[in-house]
C-alpha cells in the first residue's frame, strides 16, 4: 500500500511538475490579432440566383430572421420599419426579428450561430462587438451578394469615422454595413431656460452650461427646494457608456493601443485626461456648489424632470416619446405637439465635459454604432440575396432613415443623411441635428477583440469605482490596478 | 454450458428481477437524471479542465494537464479575483452561517413553549422561504435603494440618499438582512421538528436534578438535537459558500460587473463570448471550488462527528453505572 501510494504521489508530483505555469501566451482563437487578408475563408455560398429581364433578382418567399440588441423604445419603430419592407416584398421575402438584450447578446447569439440552433441570418448590434464574431469565425461579408446583386457598395457611402472600422480590419473585405449612431443626449425645460437666459439660448460650452445651470438653481430653489439644475441617472450602464466615454473623450483620453489592444492609460498624458475627465464630471456633483445628486436612478432623474424640478434631463434620444409622454402625464392640458415645440427642446453634450476648450477633442461625442453583420450559417445564395436587399433597404432608403430618426438613431448613410426630405422633417430638424451637431465628431469604441475587458471591466469600472470619490486621492493607483488586470487578461485570451 | 447451468442462471435473474425490480424501478428515473445532468457534465467539466479549449474553436483544443489548476496559484487576474472573492465570501459566511443557526434556534425554541397563536406565527416565519430569490432582490432592492425613492432612504431624507446598494460594507449589510429573512424560515421547520422530538422525559429528569432553564437548554436540548443541527449547519454551510442568488439580485446595475463570490466570478467568465478561449481554465476554477467546499464539509462532518469513546456524559454514566 505504501509503494502504490508513493508511486501515485510520484506520478502526481511530476505531472504536475511538467505543467506550464502559463498555458495562456499563445492565443487559440476566440481573441485578437486575426486582421489582414484571409486566406481560408470558413463560410460557403450554395444554389444561384434567377434575374428577370430587367436584371432583377427574383426572389420566391425566401425567409429571413433578424436578431438585433434594440429593445428599448425604439424596438417598436423597428418593427413598423420590418413590417413596411415585408409589404413591399410581399412574396418575395418575408422578415422576422426577434431581440437580445446588450447584457449577453454575444454569448447568446455566438452559441446559436456556432451550433446552428435558432441562429440570426442577420445580426443587428453595436459594432463594437463585430469584431470577436469575425474573429471567432461567426459571420461572413457581404461582398461576394453584393458583386452578384450589382449593389454599388462602398464605405464612402457612409460617415468615415463610423464607417472606418466596419471592415473589422480585414482588407477588402465589407463584414459590416453601418447604420446609425447613438449617445446620451440633453433634454431641456424651455419655459425655465427662458428665465434664465435672456432670449432663450443654450448654452455653448462648459462655462457656460455650469454658470446656467447655477443661477438657475439659485433662482428656482427661493420657491424649489427639489430642484437641482440637471437630473443625470448614474445608476444606469448608459452614463459609463456615454457620459464618462464622451468625458473621456473631450479630454483626450486613448482607450486602448490600436496595435497592441493593451490599455496605456498610465501612460502620462494619458492619465492626465482621465483625471481631467474624472474631474470633469466631479464637478456636477461635489463641488461648492453642485448642480447634481450622484446616484440618482431613471425613475428619480425623469420625475424630476416631468414635474419641473430639473433643467437639464441627461437621457437617451430614444426615450424621446416616453419623456414628451411623461411630462404630458404630469402637465395636463398640453398636447404632445405642444410638448415638443413650446415644452421640451434638445442639444448635445460637446463641449460640456473638456476641460481645454480650445482643444480639438472638446466637440467629440462618445457613443455607439449599429451595424449589419451577416451570420455565417447563412449558405442559400437566395437567403444572402434576401439578406443583402433588407440592408440595402434599411441603409438607403430615405423614409427608413426618418422612421429610424424618430427612434432616436442618427443615420450615417450618406444617401439618407444628404437628403433634403430626412433633412426637413421635423424630429431630423429639431433634434436629430441638435443631438449630434456635427456626426464627423462622433466616435466609438473601435475595433477591439476584447471589448467586454477593456470596456466592461476596464474603462467602466475606474469610473464606477472612482466617481463615487469626491477626490481624486485615488485615481492614479485605481487607474493603475484595473490597468493591470486588464492587459493581464488580454495577455491570456 | 448445460442446459441446467443456464437455467439456473435464468431463474437466479428472475429471482433478482423479481426482488429488486420495482426498486429499480423507483430508483432509475433519478439514476438516469443524476448520470445525465451530474455524472457526465462533472467528467467532461474535469476533461476541459485539462485542457486548453475554446468551444468555438475546437480543433485547436490542446492537453495542457493540471496547468489550468496551476494558474490559480500563479500571478494573474483569475487567481487574484478568485481569492479575493473566495475570501469575501468566507468572511460572509462567517457571520451569515451563524446568524442562520442561531436565529431559526431561537424562534423555533421559543415557538416550541407553544405561546398563544404560535401556529400563525409559524407560519410567518416560515413564508419568507417559498419566495423565489429574484423576488427576494426586488424587495431589498425597493426597500434598500440608493436613491431617494428607495423606501428607506425616501423615509429618512431624500437630499443625501444613503448609498445601501453602491457602499460594498453596506451592501453586504443588505446582503446579509436578505439571506436571513429569506432563508430562516427553511432551517427553522428542521430545527423545529427536532426540538418536538426531544423527549420529556430527559427535560424532568434535569429539573429534578436542579437544572437551570439554560442547564436544561445546553445538557438537554442541544445534545437531543445534534443530528438535525449537524444538518441544518451542512445544507447552510453548502448554500452560503455557493451564494450567488443574493449577491447577484441585489447588485445595482451599474455594480453588476462587481464579483462579490466565487461563483459570481465562474458564472460571469463562463458567459462572456470574450473570455470563450479561457472556458479551460474557468472549468478547473469550478472544480478547485468544488473541491474547496468538499473539505468545508468534510471539516463540519469532522466536528459534528461522535467521538470513539462517546461523549463526556456517557462516560461518567458508565462510571457511575459500573
Amino acid at each position: 500500500m505504501k509503494k502504490r501510494t508513493i508511486l501515485i504521489c510520484g506520478l502526481l508530483a511530476l505531472t504536475l511538475a511538467s505543467c506550464d505555469t502559463n498555458p495562456y501566451d499563445d492565443p487559440i482563437g476566440g481573441g485578437g490579432g486575426n486582421n489582414g487578408s484571409i486566406t481560408d475563408p470558413w463560410w460557403t455560398t450554395e444554389g444561384e440566383l434567377a434575374f428577370d429581364g430587367d436584371g432583377n433578382v427574383v426572389l420566391d418567399e425566401v425567409d429571413i430572421h433578424i436578431t438585433t440588441v434594440v429593445n428599448g423604445d425604439d424596438y417598436a419603430k423597428f418593427q413598423d420599419i420590418v413590417s413596411d419592407f415585408n409589404r413591399e416584398y410581399r412574396g418575395q421575402i418575408n422578415v422576422t426579428t426577434d431581440t437580445v438584450n446588450q447584457v449577453g447578446f454575444e454569448q447568446a447569439v455566438a452559441n446559436r450561430i456556432n451550433q446552428n440552433s435558432n441562429a440570426p441570418d442577420l445580426i443587428m448590434s453595436h459594432q463594437k462587438g463585430h469584431k470577436s464574431f469575425a474573429n471567432s469565425k461567426l459571420i461572413q461579408p457581404f461582398n461576394e451578394i453584393f458583386d452578384e446583386l450589382n449593389i454599388d457598395f462602398s464605405y464612402d457611402n457612409f460617415a468615415s469615422n463610423i464607417s472606418s472600422y466596419a471592415n473589422l480590419d480585414y482588407e477588402d473585405y465589407y463584414f459590416d454595413v453601418p447604420i446609425d449612431a447613438q449617445s446620451m443626449v440633453i433634454y431641456y425645460n424651455k419655459d425655465i431656460l427662458k428665465k434664465y437666459s435672456e432670449d432663450g439660448s443654450l448654452p455653448t460650452n462648459r462655462e457656460e452650461f455650469f454658470a446656467l445651470c447655477r443661477e438657475a438653481q439659485e433662482g428656482e430653489r427661493k420657491t424649489n427646494k427639489s430642484f437641482n439644475a440637471v437630473a443625470l441617472n448614474t445608476e444606469e450602464e448608459f452614463f459609463f457608456w456615454y457620459i464618462w466615454g464622451t468625458a473621456l473623450a473631450q479630454n483626450g483620453a486613448t482607450f486602448y493601443n490600436p496595435e497592441t489592444y493593451k490599455v496605456e492609460w498610465t501612460e502620462p498624458n494619458n492619465l492626465q485626461a482621465f483625471k481631467n475627465a474624472l474631474n470633469s464630471i466631479r464637478e456636477f456633483f461635489y463641488s461648492d456648489e453642485p448642480i447634481s445628486i450622484y446616484g440618482q436612478n431613471l425613475d428619480s432623474t425623469n420625475n424630476a424632470f416631468f414635474n419641473d424640478n430639473a433643467l437639464f434631463l441627461f437621457s437617451l434620444p430614444w426615450s424621446a416619446d416616453t419623456i414628451f409622454l411623461g411630462y404630458g402625464q404630469n402637465h395636463s392640458g398640453l398636447s404632445e405637439s405642444q410638448i415638443k415645440e413650446e415644452k421640451i427642446g434638445a442639444f448635445n453634450t460637446s463641449r460640456m465635459f473638456a476641460l481645454d476648450q480650445s482643444s480639438p477633442n472638446a466637440t467629440k461625442i462618445y457613443g455607439d454604432s449599429h451595424a449589419f453583420a451577416l451570420s455565417k450559417t447563412v449558405t442559400d445564395i437566395n437567403k444572402k440575396a434576401a439578406c443583402a436587399i433588407f440592408v440595402n433597404y434599411f441603409t438607403n432608403n430615405v423614409d427608413v432613415g426618418i422612421d429610424w430618426a424618430e427612434a432616436g438613431h442618427i443615420s450615417v448613410s450618406n444617401a439618407i443623411s444628404s437628403n433634403k426630405e430626412y433633412q426637413d422633417s421635423f424630429f431630423v430638424d429639431n433634434y436629430i441635428n441638435n443631438f449630434y451637431p456635427n456626426i464627423n465628431d462622433f466616435v466609438t469604441a473601435g475595433n477591439t477583440p476584447y471589448f467586454d475587458v477593456t470596456f466592461d471591466d476596464g474603462v467602466y469600472a475606474i469610473a464606477n469605482t472612482l466617481l463615487r470619490e469626491e477626490t481624486d486621492r485615488k485615481d492614479a493607483s485605481t487607474i493603475a490596478s484595473i490597468q493591470t488586470d486588464v492587459n493581464d487578461l488580454i495577455d491570456m485570451l | 454450458m448445460s442446459e441446467a447451468v443456464i437455467n439456473r442462471k435464468k431463474d437466479r435473474r428472475k429471482e433478482i428481477l423479481k426482488r429488486y425490480g420495482l426498486a429499480i424501478g423507483f430508483v432509475s428515473p433519478f439514476v438516469l437524471v443524476f448520470i445525465i445532468f451530474t455524472v457526465i457534465p462533472l467528467i467532461m467539466g474535469f476533461v476541459i479542465s485539462l485542457c486548453k479549449y475554446n468551444p468555438y474553436d475546437l480543433e485547436s483544443t490542446t492537453f495542457i494537464g493540471f496547468s489550468n489548476y496551476l494558474m490559480l496559484f500563479g500571478n494573474n487576474v483569475l487567481a487574484r479575483t478568485f481569492w479575493q472573492a473566495l475570501g469575501k465570501t468566507l468572511i460572509f459566511d462567517v457571520v451569515a452561517v451563524p446568524c442562520l443557526i442561531i436565529i431559526p434556534l431561537g424562534l423555533a425554541y421559543l415557538i416550541n413553549m407553544k405561546p398563544p397563536g404560535y401556529k400563525i406565527f409559524r407560519a410567518i416565519i416560515y413564508l419568507p422561504s417559498v419566495i423565489s430569490i429574484t423576488i427576494v432582490g426586488v424587495l431589498f432592492g425597493a426597500i434598500f435603494s440608493d436613491s431617494e425613492l428607495g423606501l428607506i432612504n425616501a423615509w429618512f431624507s431624500s437630499e443625501n440618499p444613503i448609498p445601501f446598494l453602491s457602499d460594498p460594507v453596506l451592501r453586504w449589510t443588505v446582503i446579509l438582512l436578505a439571506s436571513i429573512w429569506w432563508q430562516t424560515g427553511t432551517n427553522f421547520i428542521i430545527l423545529s421538528a427536532a426540538l418536538r422530538n426531544v423527549p420529556k422525559s430527559l427535560y424532568e429528569a434535569c429539573e429534578m436534578d436542579g437544572g437551570s432553564r439554560l442547564e436544561l437548554f445546553i445538557h438537554v436540548t442541544l445534545p437531543n438535537i445534534k443530528g438535525s443541527l449537524g444538518i441544518v449547519l451542512f445544507n447552510t454551510l453548502i448554500g452560503y459558500l455557493n451564494l450567488y442568488g443574493q449577491p447577484t439580485v441585489l447588485n445595482s446595475a451599474i455594480n453588476r460587473n462587481n464579483i462579490e463570490s466565487p461563483m459570481m466570478l465562474i458564472q460571469q467568465w463562463l458567459n462572456s463570448f470574450e473570455r470563450s478561449s479561457l472556458t479551460g481554465l474557468i472549468s478547473a476554477t469550478a472544480i478547485f471550488f468544488g473541491l474547496i467546499v468538499m473539505l468545508f464539509t468534510f471539516i463540519e462532518r469532522y466536528l459534528m462527528k461522535d467521538r470513539k469513546g462517546g461523549s463526556k456524559y456517557e462516560i461518567q454514566y458508565k462510571a457511575y453505572e459500573a
